[in-house]
Order: structure tokens, then C-alpha cells, then sequence
């Protein structure tokens, strides 16, 4: 997707003097790239479409507060890791298991649970710097923003990431050399 | 470059976040030390299978108009189609 920031100005302006049309056109937007992003953290469609949608809500809830100055798409994606972090919680309070592997059958090959296992093995830490820089392919900058962390606390973490991920897929890695 | 400096810089490299001379001092370290380019390899390999893992995935359109319902949920606005040209018609009441 082309980002046009001029475009992504004017649909805030319109979202904060209360548009109603402006929201859907976000949606239509950035829609797609949270539920991805969602079901990357949570590893379940159903939780990943409630998240999604609460994402868009809290955004009309704070419309006021929207700063259309290029920050929009990192603050979306933080306000969505954030209803991703109390999901996770609850799923670790009421003991629910993820379904890691749901999906179609296509879905189900070798490679793909292999890495998703490997994946939300990871620590947190480690995990989401991974999701946001190479699957989301935000920016360093962009990533440490929603992390809220420093750029080079992020990187570390991203290398280190990489490195726990290339152990973790150890067998399926050496059948892909 | 020593290869020990440029083991500091495998990630930068794969990223492609080095400047172009140094990359180039890079690649030269590579070609020079096996070890080097195999973490390379493994890398550029962890991050091409991280991202076929996920390869594909879509929101399905039961998904997408399930949410963008509550979203008209929420601001209240219908999703009754309107019809602004079509104009009422007059019935023959008192003519």
C-alpha cells in the first residue's frame, strides 16, 4: 500500500472535526494491516477481529486527541498492541490456550507451524520487534515509537530476536538450506 | 574491514542499513570468512521464513464487514442504502 501522507492529513482533519465518512476510509486504509498485525500477536482470527475493530473505536473515541502529523499509523498500531497485551492477559487468566495452528488446510504445512511456533516461543521482548520490523515492515524509528522504547534498545532486541527465532527453527531452517 | 568488526555489522547488512562503502567493505569480509557468510545466510534465511510463515494471510470479508459494522455501530450511522434521487411519490388523497 502507497502511504500518501497528504492524503492521511486530510482524512484526520476530516476524522477530528467528526466526519463520520473520514473513520471508514481509515478502515479502508490501515483496516487489513491491524488485523494482520493483531493476528500476528494474538495467533487467534477471532480475537484478532475484535481487536481490530476496538483499535478503530478507541480511535473515534479519541479523535480529538489525533495528531495528524505522520504519527497517526505508529499511535494506531500502539493503541492495537495495547488491546493485544490485555487480550494476551486475559487469555493467560482464564488459562485459554491460543489456537497457533488455526487456519485453513492450505495453512497447515510444516513450515508455517514451525515458525509460528517458533515465534510465540520467543519472549515478548524479542517477539514483537520481530512482528513490528519484519513482518509489518515499519520502520527502526517507527518500531521503538510504539514499543516506546529507544532506538537502540529496539534494534538489540530485534538482532537478538532473530538470533533466538534461527535456533528455534533449527531443523526446519537446515531442511530450507 | 576486520571480520570482527564486521560481525558487529551482520544485521545492519541484511537490513541494508549500511552505507554504500561499507557495505562494500562488508562483502569483501564475507567473501574472505566462511563464518561470516553462513550468519548471513542463516539471517537472510530466519527472515525470508518469518515472513513466508505468515505469507498470504487475509482478513476474510465475513471478518472486514463484521467490523466495519461496529464501527457504524458506533458512530451510529446506518447502513441502510439511501437513495437521495428517488422522490416520493404523491398518492391521490383530496384530489
Amino acid at each position: 500500500m502507497e502511504h500518501d501522507p497528504s492524503g492521511e492529513k486530510r482524512l484526520l482533519d476530516a476524522l477530528s472535526s467528526g466526519d463520520p465518512a473520514a473513520i471508514a476510509a481509515i478502515y479502508q486504509l490501515y483496516g487489513e494491516r491491524i488485523f494482520r498485525y493483531t493476528y500476528r500477536m494474538l495467533n487467534n482470527r477471532t480475537d484478532a477481529e475484535d481487536a481490530t475493530a476496538e483499535t478503530f473505536l478507541r480511535v473515534i473515541r479519541r479523535s480529538r486527541d489525533l495528531r495528524a502529523d505522520g504519527a497517526f499509523r505508529t499511535w494506531l498500531f500502539r493503541i492495537a498492541r495495547n488491546l493485544c497485551i490485555d487480550k494476551l492477559r486475559q487469555h493467560q487468566l482464564m488459562e485459554l490456550p491460543l489456537d497457533a495452528t488455526v487456519g485453513s488446510g492450505e495453512e497447515r504445512t510444516a513450515l508455517r507451524i514451525a515458525v509460528r511456533e517458533a515465534l510465540n516461543a520467543l519472549p515478548k521482548d524479542y517477539r514483537e520487534p520481530l512482528i513490528l520490523c519484519d513482518l509489518e515492515d515499519l520502520s527502526a524509528r517507527q518500531a521503538a515509537d510504539v514499543l516506546g522504547i529507544s532506538v537502540p534498545a529496539l534494534k538489540s532486541r530485534l538482532y537478538r530476536g532473530r538470533r533466538a527465532l534461527k535456533d528455534r527453527l533449527g531443523a526446519a531452517m537446515e531442511k530450507a538450506l | 574491514m576486520k571480520i570482527e568488526d564486521a560481525k558487529k555489522l551482520v544485521d545492519l547488512f541484511v537490513d541494508d542499513e549500511l552505507p554504500m562503502e561499507l557495505a562494500s567493505e562488508f562483502k569483501q569480509a564475507m567473501f574472505e570468512d566462511a563464518e561470516l557468510r553462513e550468519e548471513v545466510a542463516e539471517l537472510r534465511n530466519t527472515k525470508s521464513m518469518l515472513q513466508q510463515g505468515f505469507e498470504g494471510f487475509e482478513m476474510s470479508d465475513d471478518e472486514h464487514n463484521r467490523i466495519r459494522r461496529r464501527i457504524l455501530m458506533e458512530l451510529g450511522v446506518s447502513e441502510t442504502p439511501h437513495y437521495p434521487n428517488i422522490r416520493q411519490m404523491q398518492l391521490p388523497i383530496g384530489r
